[in-house]
């Protein structure tokens, strides 16, 4: 599995890189321009294409990795940072950075502002209801989420005269990879880097945290600690995420579901899997859309869409099957 | 020697151990009875480190245990729960060897694997997940792994209740080893018939207070089995105090 989702990626990747308007050759031409000094003019691959593909294979491997910790850490299969409300509270906190104009000035503010509004999120979620168990946590999640996303409707339903800003929340909202520059690669690569080391360090944590908390901490595992690390982890990751492309939905609860039943729950092989897989299927909806030109979708649609119409199949094939969690 | 001095733990207004002092000698199987709720679980947590004293001491070897940090602590007690839940399909490999965590990073034990499993009788679970086994199954592949852990101290909350007469038997006899290995081994568990045959030691739980210590016959009088269990020695059918008569 690991070979052929690597196969597919570096060919993904090759297409984002190759596939678009401007013929090879020109495109080339401009490389070798820039790369001996001649030119120094705008080049379609070098200025758009790969970054916009970085930022692709960022976002599904953040995307899906967050989604696979989260679920372990929740010991949960169907805990995901949107469900727990992260991905809605890094996403308010993102409007308010667009709508007083703060990422104009400073471009950072976007990821910090959706690092600090899903860490804030945890927080809440992870005091209200710690001492209640892992149900009542991601009940707490659910109602802060549903909270926020309608925090989040009333400040876009009062702007609502403010069309250019409104274009701006639309594009952000559904998930849009245009126009991707230099600029949000070097925003979120750095985020990603972080966020999966650190994921990948407490790998062995993380598979004991799955047995719930009493158990981790039998078998010597500084529970508090490694959680608060993998949460900040989770959130460097979101956040890079939520910053550079916008909203994607179902991304971080289907893809690590789907991989843990096909590959079991251990973390060692589990991360990998899920970051390489994330980074696959992010570039191919990517490729699929702009092979078929299909302009009035965005990724973050699309995604949503068919990981939706997915996850609803496995949760029927589970029940026809009377199987449980993977 | 595991002393406790003086050890008390709240839950939410409820006092769950009053005081308890005791010391839990090694190279003895001790046995912690006593009715439902009557502490021998919130015991078993604080004696682990899981669950913090709200106050008092808990010394290993004159040392505070709980003074280390928690690898340590896993390095010196590991527990065996009661019900354990699991909800991710962990091959009984992957969970088996989780035992080794308190000792190294790396989580593969794969020469010690086939003794500890073999020891339980679940050698043919091999290969299974976890979320398959049935509470017995599950029960002993817990106590492999605790014997994985291989620390000198092992707690065991109630470990042959859900398992059929045979392992029961395997299981007391393994527990009876690691004690006379100079293991200590603290079990808690309600049949008083295998505290009796198995145990060296009994401590007598009742309202999260320390009633009684010592041998089985000076702790589990006729008197203590009327107070505390209601039990009327002559109008019961089988005496849980015959079998060391």
């Amino acid at each position: 599995m690991k070979y052929s989702l690597w196969a597919t990626l570096v060919v993904c990747s090759i297409a984002t890189l190759i596939l678009g308007p401007t013929s090879l050759e020109t495109v080339w031409q401009g490389v070798l321009e820039r790369f001996s000094g001649t030119s120094d003019s705008w080049n379609p691959l070098l200025d758009e294409r790969l970054p916009r593909l970085l930022v692709l294979i960022a976002t599904g491997a953040s995307l899906s990795v967050a989604g696979g910790v989260m679920q372990s850490l929740f010991q949960n299969p169907l805990a995901s940072p949107g469900v727990l409300g992260m991905t809605a509270g890094s996403s308010l906190s993102i409007l308010i950075v667009l709508i007083t104009g703060c990422h104009i000035i400073y471009p950072f503010a976007i990821p910090i502002a959706a690092i600090g509004g899903c860490l804030l999120t945890i927080m809440i979620i992870w005091s209200l209801s710690r001492c209640h168990g892992m149900y009542h946590l991601i009940l707490t999640g659910i109602a802060l989420s549903t909270t926020l996303i309608a925090i989040h409707g009333v400040i876009v339903y009062a702007l609502r005269d403010q069309w250019q800003l409104m274009q701006t929340i639309a594009e952000w909202e559904a998930g849009s990879t245009l126009d991707r520059t230099w600029q949000h690669a070097h925003m979120q690569l750095p985020l990603t880097i972080i966020g999966l080391i650190g994921c990948w360090r407490y790998r062995r944590e993380i598979n004991i945290l799955a047995l719930g908390d009493e158990d981790a901490c039998n078998l010597g595992v500084d529970v508090d600690t490694v959680r608060w690390r993998l949460f900040i982890c989770v959130a460097l990751l979101i956040g890079g995420a939520m910053a550079a492309v916008g909203v994607i939905a179902f991304f971080g609860l289907v893809l690590p579901h789907v991989i843990r039943r096909l590959q079991g729950p251990d973390n060692i092989r589990l991360i990998p899997l899920c970051a390489i897989a994330g980074a696959t299927v992010l570039v191919l909806l990517d490729n699929i859309l702009r092979f078929f030109t299909i302009h009035w979708l965005s990724i973050g649609n699309l995604s949503a869409a068919l990981g939706g119409i997915f996850f609803l199949g496995l949760l029927v094939q589970q029940l026809r099957q009377g199987a449980t969690y993977a | 020697m595991l002393e406790t001095k003086n050890l008390c733990y709240h839950l939410k207004n409820r006092t769950l151990l009053k005081e308890i002092s005791l010391s839990f000698t090694t190279g003895k199987l001790w046995g912690i009875v006593g009715l439902n709720g009557s502490g021998k679980s919130t015991l078993l947590k604080n004696l682990s480190g899981i669950w913090k004293p709200t106050s008092g001491e808990l010394l290993w070897q004159g040392a505070p245990l709980l003074d280390n940090d928690r690898r340590n602590i896993s390095r010196t007690v590991t527990l065996v729960p009661q019900n354990p839940q699991i909800h991710f399909n962990y091959t009984v490999d992957q969970f088996v060897a989780m035992g080794r965590y308190p000792h190294d990073k790396a989580l593969h034990a794969q020469k010690e694997l086939p003794k500890v499993l073999e020891l339980v009788d679940a050698t043919h679970l091999r290969g299974q997940v976890m979320t398959q086994l049935s509470c017995g199954e599950r029960q002993r592949v817990y106590i492999a792994r605790a014997v994985l852990t291989a620390s000198p101290i092992m707690l065991f909350d109630e470990p042959t209740a859900s398992l059929d007469i045979g392992h029961q038997q395997l299981i007391w006899q393994m527990l009876r080893d690691l004690a006379d290995s100079g293991k200590l081994v603290i079990v808690s568990l309600h049949d008083l018939m295998a505290a009796s045959k198995f145990c060296d030691e009994i401590v007598l739980l009742h309202e999260g207070n320390c009633i009684a210590t010592g041998p089985f016959n000076s702790t589990i009088t006729p008197n203590r089995l009327q107070e505390i269990f209601g039990i009327n020695e002559k109008n019961c059918t089988i005496s849980p105090t015959m079998c060391y008569k």
